[in-house]
């Protein structure tokens, strides 16, 4: 129960100046010089190169960049999936991955996955209760009271029963960053999770992660290729160049939270929108052409 | 905050059951409205009557050893049977449980020692690497073949009849646990893990409940293939059965009775895989409810 009134502590739509809520002091990530290279003895692809990355406790980072830049190689080597060639990657000054050491994936660091992953077996409410009732952190029943409450902050009442494959897919994701929620993660992982919504749907989804970020004040690494998306959600956005990944620029998005749709039309919004455009057009003809040469 | 949790609680309670009901009585609908029932049953009736057409009807020549319908439901129907088997002749049951009865024995040592062995399979390679050509090499051996053997190796009839059986059923439900955990998305293994799983919870919450679907359409074929070896384990170790019954008649020459053990093999074969997926239903839930959306 602990758990999700720290990680919910304000109802849904109407959340109060998060500047009032104290700022977390957990989920610091620093990624240091980090390279990641497949198969260096023969093909030797370089996915990530010398990326360094500051992300502080709290901050809503996301990651643009072309398709394939080695955005998810990354995101899966903070999540514990796979380690670095060279570098290190720390969570709270803590050692998480270096080219020695690979921390096993954790509840600390969540990953939304970009089709979804909520067990098709388990019940809505059995999903979201699943790590706090694995980890023994929770009784079942105090946990599926818990799961409930949530599940009903986000919007998702009397589906709890329900099989995932039964509700939409808006639904669906709602239940997944539920389901990551209830394990009061230090960072929340997000790799395109609205990749494949429509356009109206979407809009009502992210609206949801931002009213949970502005309630918890968790760290997130974002991956998406949305870049109106990047804008409206992030602190700060990242962008990626083409393949081998590398930071090519960082972008503050000073937009006050909380924020609503009124945002995009901002003047602001504007003028990011094309900053960051501009960075990314760049690194996404890159990308195009080097696809076209390994084609032809 | 309280009486708001138990309003959820009870607004779901309240939905789920009207969904169930909206199911069941569609699914009671289902069978009344379409034509699937009455397609079978004209079907059914069809074959029934070639069958009578040609064997007692116009009597064709090609068909003269076959009894026809007529003379099967006489035999069957009989309280004096012309070659003593009939409904009304405790034989009758006799065969039909010692048959039925090494059937399930041979398929619960099936399904008992296939599941696990499949899932340990599927769970650690290493494992998987040892036994899997061991298992492919013994599996292409026809069954059959088997049978010499089986009467050598134990010392009863029993015995080599239900080992027949057993081997039959196990390599089908092996491979196709196996298989089911093969086909698990590795995604669900990432999230479980990520979301603090211990390797037994893993197993446990994800690879038995995501091999479900196909261990089930395994026992289903292994179902198949347990009364198809119980049949020639029978004709050639048995003492009763079905198989030993339909021998038996063909070295008497009681054709009739040969037809009644036949159909009599056919729909028990019929019931028990539908046993089978009846469980398979009540146990997969998720599935059934998602093919009904």
């Amino acid at each position: 129960m602990n758990t999700v009134s720290y990680a919910m502590e304000l109802p849904g739509a109407n959340v109060a100046n998060p500047a009032l809520s104290s700022r977390p002091s957990v989920g610091k990530l620093s990624i240091r010089d980090a390279s990641i290279i497949y198969d260096p003895e023969g093909v030797h692809v370089v996915a990530v190169e010398n990326c360094s990355l500051e992300i502080p406790a709290g901050e809503f980072c996301v990651i643009v960049g072309p398709p394939e830049c080695g955005k998810t190689t990354l995101l899966n080597a903070i999540a514990g999936f796979r380690d670095l060639t060279f570098g290190e990657i720390y969570l709270d000054d803590q050692l998480l991955c270096s080219a020695d050491k690979t921390t096993p994936p954790g509840a600390d660091r969540i990953v939304v996955f970009r089709d979804g992953a909520l067990f098709p077996w388990d019940t809505v409410l059995d999903n979201v209760i699943y790590g706090p009732v694995v980890q023994g952190k929770m009784k079942k029943k105090e946990a599926r009271e818990a799961g409930e409450e949530l599940l009903s902050r986000m919007g998702l009442v009397g589906i709890s029963r329900s099989y995932p494959g039964e509700i939409s897919c808006g639904m669906r994701r709602r239940a997944e960053i539920a389901r990551a929620m209830m394990n009061d993660p230090k960072v929340l992982l997000l790799d395109e999770p609205f990749r494949a919504m429509d356009a109206l749907t979407r809009t009502v989804i992210q609206k949801y992660l931002l009213d949970v970020y502005d309630a918890s004040n968790k760290t997130v690494f974002f991956i998406t290729h949305d870049l109106e998306e990047a804008i409206f959600l992030g602190t700060k956005v990242v962008v990626y160049t083409a393949r081998p990944g590398k930071v090519k620029k960082l972008i503050q998005v000073d937009i006050p939270r909380p924020r609503d749709f009124r945002v995009l039309s901002s003047e602001r919004y504007q003028d990011l929108k094309e900053e960051v455009i501009e960075a990314v057009r760049d690194e996404a003809r890159k990308a195009i052409e080097a696809d076209e040469r390994k084609r032809a | 905050m309280q009486t708001k949790t138990i309003d959820v609680k009870a607004m779901a309670e309240e939905e789920i059951s009207s969904v169930s009901q909206a199911v069941l009585r569609s699914g009671a609908k289902h069978a009344l409205t379409t034509s699937t029932p009455y397609l079978a049953a004209v079907g059914l009736l069809s074959t029934l009557a070639g069958w009578y057409l040609l064997c007692e009807f116009f009597k064709v020549p090609y068909f003269n050893e076959l009894p026809g319908p007529v003379a099967v439901a006489r035999e069957w129907f009989s309280r004096n049977p012309k070659f003593g088997l009939s409904i009304y002749t405790p034989e009758y049951y006799q065969h039909i449980c010692r048959s039925t009865w090494r059937v399930i024995q041979a398929f619960l040592w099936a399904t008992a020692l296939g599941v696990p062995l499949g899932l340990f399979m599927g769970w650690e390679k290493t494992f998987k690497d040892y036994t899997f050509p061991v298992l492919e090499l013994l599996r292409r051996i026809p069954m059959l073949a088997w049978v010499p053997l089986a009467v050598l190796m134990f010392p009863g009839r029993e015995g080599s009849v239900i080992y027949v059986t057993f081997l039959g059923a196990f390599f089908a439900t092996t491979l196709n646990t196996l298989l089911g955990v093969q086909s698990i998305d590795e995604v669900y293994l990432r999230a479980a893990r990520c979301l603090g799983s211990s390797s037994r919870q893993v197993f446990f919450r994800i690879i038995l409940p995501g091999a479900l679907p196909f261990i089930f359409t395994g026992l289903q074929i292994s179902m198949g293939y347990s009364w198809f070896c119980l049949i020639a384990g029978e004709m050639i170790a048995g003492e009763y059965g079905l198989g030993y019954l339909i021998w038996t008649s063909y070295i008497t020459v009681a054709a009739p009775v040969l037809v009644i053990a036949m159909v009599t093999l056919g729909f028990l074969g019929w019931v028990s895989t539908a046993a089978i997926r009846l469980i398979g239903r009540c146990l997969m839930q998720w599935q059934v409810r998602e093919m009904a959306q």
